[in-house]
């Protein structure tokens, strides 16, 4: 393991002690659970940090509290008691899909929620050691001028591969976001820029505090993803889908992908597909929706294409299921 | 046979391991646990090209900067002349390993060592390691086997001209040796066949995976001895290496292994520890060296890649008339590939009478490959093993029955050479035939696979030692570092002898000055070998417990038996005594001559080879290509299971390493030759959540050549898989996967293609 570099750890205990410290320390740096920061430190990826303020010890951003129709979650809750939690399981199961299939056990004992939602983009020109960029020429997202994966752009195409973001999106998600101006609030959306190297909307002092899920009655809600192995494997692609059915007809339908694109996907135009039966014509304009939204690009080991593809097979199976009445269980 | 006559108290039993507690409790030290005082950091620099001449090394600004205490390079290595010698189931060439552990004109991989600091901090050794300035005139590279096989391609290294062809060649080429195992009329067998299938394949070098990287500490004093503290599996070879490549003589070095954190071959050779002992050297204080996982990934050996054409034919009642085999193996940076072992074992099943086997060694600009688990014979079992399955099924015949009619049995020539001795393959073949899971049935999507496969386990040189306490308990000293819980079969071994309970007898692994030499922990040679050693010493100590007993009753040593760890008057004419026991004769052993300490060395001839059948249960799905492993059985003769448990582990482990090279393990190189994926997040190995629990079914043919019967084990479960995997992916949708892994995208991709 390569060495980390030396900081300073600060541990507040209130959002605006951490603010102020954050102010007092532009560059210092969030720490979740640590699980991607740390990592990306050893590596010398982003410049060292000369503090890192540790977020987990604010009480109000370690509470689940609501119940069926909206869920405030703190944004240091850890995903490990997210995956576990009863309400979370009863009336939010594709959140508790989607935390359960992060990484593994011993990750998603620290790892944190807004850590999962801020998760850095990844790429195979990033996430290596010091010596491999270095010898490369480093890259556009950090170091370096050219980006490897396309190299005429001029943005960063590194994915965005956090599991949970997708099926909050699906839920109405919206963040609670601590700044120089106080507590704001917006949709989850919004809170990802459309470039793979500043990939988050926050401005420099900014700090996620909680997210808020939503559950219309009659909502069904899953999440899957595709992986090589059934742990410790981040989403070639995750595909989270909220659904209702109004009788017979598709009622409503909201996607999310994960994995494929520099921010998670809130697929648009799904509405169109509403006010009909789920057949195959119904998926085969869903299919061409996916294609046209999602990127293929060769950000990791396995082709753009394939995880296209395969995000396209997730979702139409989520959507046959959810409509279907599927094991996968209702929001209420 | 002994094992079929005498009860046994403690073979075939489960006691816990004498490691256990250590390991569960994390009290175990491994190789980077140790500290020592005045301890320096010692780190390598390494070549970012895989191919390159060295123009010139600066060290000058490493060397000024405050804290670093050395800074060597290939210049403070002897030149060595090439000589290959034995080294554990791989041949080793000194030449090549000194230019492996710091390259000399030229780096030949990405990641090839080329200097080494020591300092009195990592932060300060990695800093040392950037003022490092290397001009390298980078050359064109090669790493695929194929290309490096074509005339045109990049040449590694210009004196390498081809061994094993008449003429020598004169030009040089990548291709260092050619070897061929042949037996009857090739054509004539083909023009017999009712069907021949013809298939070429692809296996991608698979890295050992062990979980603890390579770690060392050196201390050498003023004097020139030094002492070395590392994870191997053989301290006698990391000894011999050291004293090879610095020029030193053995009895300067003493070697210590601790604990060892995994090692499947890959520990069977040194990358860390002669640097490690030189900048000791030079510095006058202990040095420690641990690698990262990248470094272990982009330095040290996988085993080969390959490039394979397999072609047999057979009767319609499925008696295969001819067999060819044409294996191309990677051998990466230096010669010396396991494309011997692998054409040795690619027939080595069958009782073909008409075959070919030839096998080339093949360099390219990859790390040098090391032994795992029974190097080179799994990537010829794919193409063998898959080439049977298409044909039992062009015959419309029962893939197992194929098997049976041509298996080798006791008596059969085998295709390397020699006539073998009682074996179990048949009764491998026979178990897989009365097993539940043969039958079961399957649903959508769903099929099955079998594959058998061979490895020949090995016997060698082995010291054991055991020490009487002075209250009768035992102290057994093995030579061989424990990888796959032999401590605790060593153990029952010496319990059995002596007849006293396994919990008075204690096993340690001893260093290199403790305990004589002893060949390494490779080839499945432990529990046979070092096994044998240790029933000899025991029987050493129960003589002497004999004697001391007839000594005590003044009567002769023949007229004294042990028996269930006691001494008895052999019969009636010997007198009448109370029987005398360990614990009664070790405390009066001052009195009787002294202590009692048993002893064997002995060169262990007639290991018993081994073979394996798995059957495998996949479902695929068709619109992901993700395959998943729902069912798995290795059946596997051991001869003697001596601790079932650990037999069974070692089917287990051998199964899980097979199914993450069928499925999903692979080096990522980019246009460059770079390594891509250095990490186990993007070279996949299986996690415990893709394997279903593995059965292992332990057949036992006894080998007559062991006291207990024993055969070794921990290689031939690496052999089937891959070709179990794709037997079982055709079985469930028709598509025939030659070319490894078959990962979801090249699945998926076939079947786009159709198969
Ligand atoms: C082996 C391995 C496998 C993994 N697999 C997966 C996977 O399958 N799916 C997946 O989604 N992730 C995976 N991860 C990544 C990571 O573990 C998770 O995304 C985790 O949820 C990150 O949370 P954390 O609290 O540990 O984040 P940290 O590492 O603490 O932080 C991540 C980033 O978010 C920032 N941040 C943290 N909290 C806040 C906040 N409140 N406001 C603003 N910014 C903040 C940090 O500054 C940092 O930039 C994997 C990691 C590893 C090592």
């Amino acid at each position: 393991m390569e060495l980390l570099p030396p900081f300073e750890l600060l541990r507040p205990t209130t959002v605006e002690q951490a603010l102020a410290w954050r102010l007092e320390n532009p560059n210092s740096r969030l720490l979740g659970g640590g699980t991607d920061l740390i990592v990306n430190l050893r590596r010398g990826i982003g410049e060292a940090p000369q503090a890192l303020i540790d977020l987990n010890q604010i009480d109000e951003m370690t509470v689940i509290a609501g119940d069926g129709a909206a869920l405030r979650i703190g944004a240091s809750v850890k995903l490990a008691a997210l995956a576990a939690h009863p309400l979370v399981r009863a009336h939010y199961p594709g959140l508790a899909q989607a935390a359960a299939s992060v990484a593994a056990a011993t990750q998603r004992n620290m790892a944190t929620v807004g850590g999962n939602l801020c998760l850095d983009t990844r790429c195979i020109f990033y996430n290596q050691s010091e010596w491999w960029r270095a010898s490369n020429d480093y890259c556009l997202k950090y170091g370096g001028s050219k980006c490897h994966v396309a190299p005429k752009s001029k943005v960063c195409y590194a994915t965005f591969s956090g599991d949970l973001a997708p099926a909050l999106l699906v839920l109405e998600g919206e963040v609670e976001i601590i700044g120089r101006g106080g507590r704001r609030t917006a949709p989850l959306a919004e809170l990802y820029s459309r470039d793979g190297r500043d990939y988050l909307s926050l401005a420099r002092e900014e700090f996620v505090c909680s997210v808020t899920a939503r559950a219309a009655p009659g909502l069904r809600a899953a999440y899957d993803k595709i992986r090589v192995r059934r742990a410790i494997e981040f989403p070639l692609a995750g595909v989270a889908v909220a659904l209702a059915r109004d009788g017979d007809k598709l009622g409503a339908l909201r996607v999310a992908v994960t994995g494929t694109n520099p921010w998670p996907v809130l697929l648009e135009e799904t509405a169109a597909l509403c006010g009909g039966g789920v057949d195959e014509a119904l998926l085969q304009r869903f299919d061409a929706l996916l294609k046209a939204q999602l990127m293929a690009m060769k950000t990791t080991f396995t082709s753009g294409h394939y995880r296209r593809r395969a995000a396209t097979v997730l979702a139409r199976r989520l959507v046959r299921r959810l409509f279907d009445g599927g094991y996968m269980g209702e929001t209420r | 046979m002994a094992t079929e006559v005498k009860e046994l108290k403690w073979i075939g039993k489960r006691p816990i391991r004498p490691d256990g507690v250590d390991k569960v409790t994390g009290r175990a030290k491994f190789g980077a646990d140790l500290t020592l005082p005045g301890m320096l950091v010692g780190k390598v620099l390494r070549s970012p090209h895989a191919h390159a001449r060295i123009k010139s090394i600066d060290t000058t600004k490493a060397r000024a900067l405050a804290g670093v205490k050395a800074v060597v390079t290939s210049a403070d290595l002897p030149e060595l002349a090439s000589e290959w010698v034995p080294a554990g189931e791989l041949q080793i060439n000194f030449r090549d390993l000194s230019s492996n552990i710091l390259a000399r004109q030229k780096v030949f991989y990405d990641g090839h060592a080329v200097a080494a600091v020591a300092a009195t901090s990592a932060a300060l050794a990695k800093q040392a390691l950037a003022l490092i300035e290397v001009d390298y005139e980078v050359l064109p590279h090669v790493i695929d086997v194929v290309a490096a096989m074509q005339p045109e391609a990049p040449l590694l290294h210009d004196d390498l001209f081809t061994e094993g062809v008449t003429p020598t060649p004169e030009t040089p080429s990548n291709i260092a040796k050619r070897v061929e195992f042949a037996r009857g009329d090739l054509e004539a067998g083909f023009a017999q066949a009712d069907a021949v299938v013809e298939r070429d394949y692809t296996t991608k070098p698979v890295h050992q995976g062990y979980i603890e990287p390579h770690a060392v500490v050196a201390s050498t004093s003023e004097d020139g001895q030094s002492e070395v503290w590392c994870s191997t599996q053989g301290q006698f070879s990391v000894r011999f290496y050291i004293a090879k490549l610095l020029s030193m003589e053995i009895s300067q070095i003493r070697v210590t292994p601790s604990e060892i954190g995994g090692g499947f071959g890959g520990k069977t050779t040194v990358y860390l520890e002669p640097l490690a002992v030189l900048l000791s050297r030079q510095t006058g204080r202990p040095v420690k060296m641990v690698m990262t996982r990248a470094e272990v990934f982009r330095a040290t050996g996988p085993t080969s890649g390959a490039a394979l054409s397999v072609k047999i034919g057979a009767t319609k009642d499925g008696t295969v008339t001819a067999a060819e085999a044409t294996l191309r193996y990677q051998a990466g940076a230096f010669p010396g590939s396991p494309v011997q072992p692998g054409a040795m074992c690619a027939f080595a099943p069958y009782a073909f009478e008409t075959f070919k086997v030839v096998g080339y060694d093949v360099v390219v600009n990859r790390p040098k490959v090391a032994a795992y688990r029974a190097p080179g014979s799994p990537i010829a079992a794919f193409g063998v093993e898959s080439a049977l399955d298409e044909l039992a099924k062009r015959l419309e015949i029962d893939p197992l029955a194929l098997r049976e009619k041509n298996a080798a049995r006791e008596g059969t020539h085998a295709a390397y050479g020699p006539r073998y001795g009682p074996i179990g393959f048949v009764e491998t073949l026979q178990a897989v035939r009365e097993h539940p899971h043969y039958q079961a049935p399957l649903g959508p999507n769903q099929g099955r696979g079998i594959a058998s496969g061979f490895w020949f386990n090995i016997g060698g040189e082995s010291c054991a030692m055991l020490n009487v306490a002075e209250d009768g308990t035992v102290v057994v000293v093995s030579g061989n570092p424990d990888i796959g819980g032999s401590r605790a079969s060593l153990a029952m071994m010496a319990a059995e002898v002596l007849g006293i309970d396994f919990e008075r007898v204690r096993i340690i692994v001893g260093d290199t000055s403790t305990i004589g030499y002893t060949f390494l922990t490779g080839g499945s040679r432990v529990t046979f070998a070092t096994g044998m050693a240790v029933v000899q010493a025991a029987e050493d100590v129960v003589r002497q417990l004999r004697e001391r007993a007839a000594k005590v009753w003044e009567i002769s040593a023949d007229a004294v038996i042990w028996e269930d760890g006691q001494a008895h008057p052999a019969g009636a004419n010997a007198g009448e005594f109370e029987p005398l026991s360990l614990r009664d004769i070790a405390a009066e052993a001052g009195k009787t001559g002294g202590p009692i300490c048993g002893n064997a060395s002995l060169n262990a001839q007639g290991a018993g080879p081994g073979f394996g059948t798995h059957i495998c249960d996949v479902e695929v799905d068709k619109e992901t290509g993700r395959v998943t492993i729902l069912r798995y059985t290795a059946v596997q003769d051991a001869g003697r299971a001596v601790h079932p448990s650990y037999v069974e582990g070692q089917l287990q482990g051998g199964a899980a390493q097979g199914i993450g090279w069928a499925l999903n393990e692979e080096y990522v190189y980019d246009e460059d030759g770079r390594l891509q994926n250095p990490g186990f997040l993007d070279y996949r190995v299986p996690v415990a959540s893709d394997l279903p629990m593995i059965e292992a079914v332990i057949v036992e043919v006894p080998n007559p050549n062991h006291p207990y019967g024993v055969r070794g084990v921990g290689e031939v479960p690496i052999v089937p898989p891959m070709a179990a995997v794709a037997n079982a992916i055709e079985n469930a949708i028709g598509v025939r996967m030659c070319d490894l892994p078959m990962s979801p995208p090249r699945l998926l991709a076939a079947i786009d293609n159709g198969g």
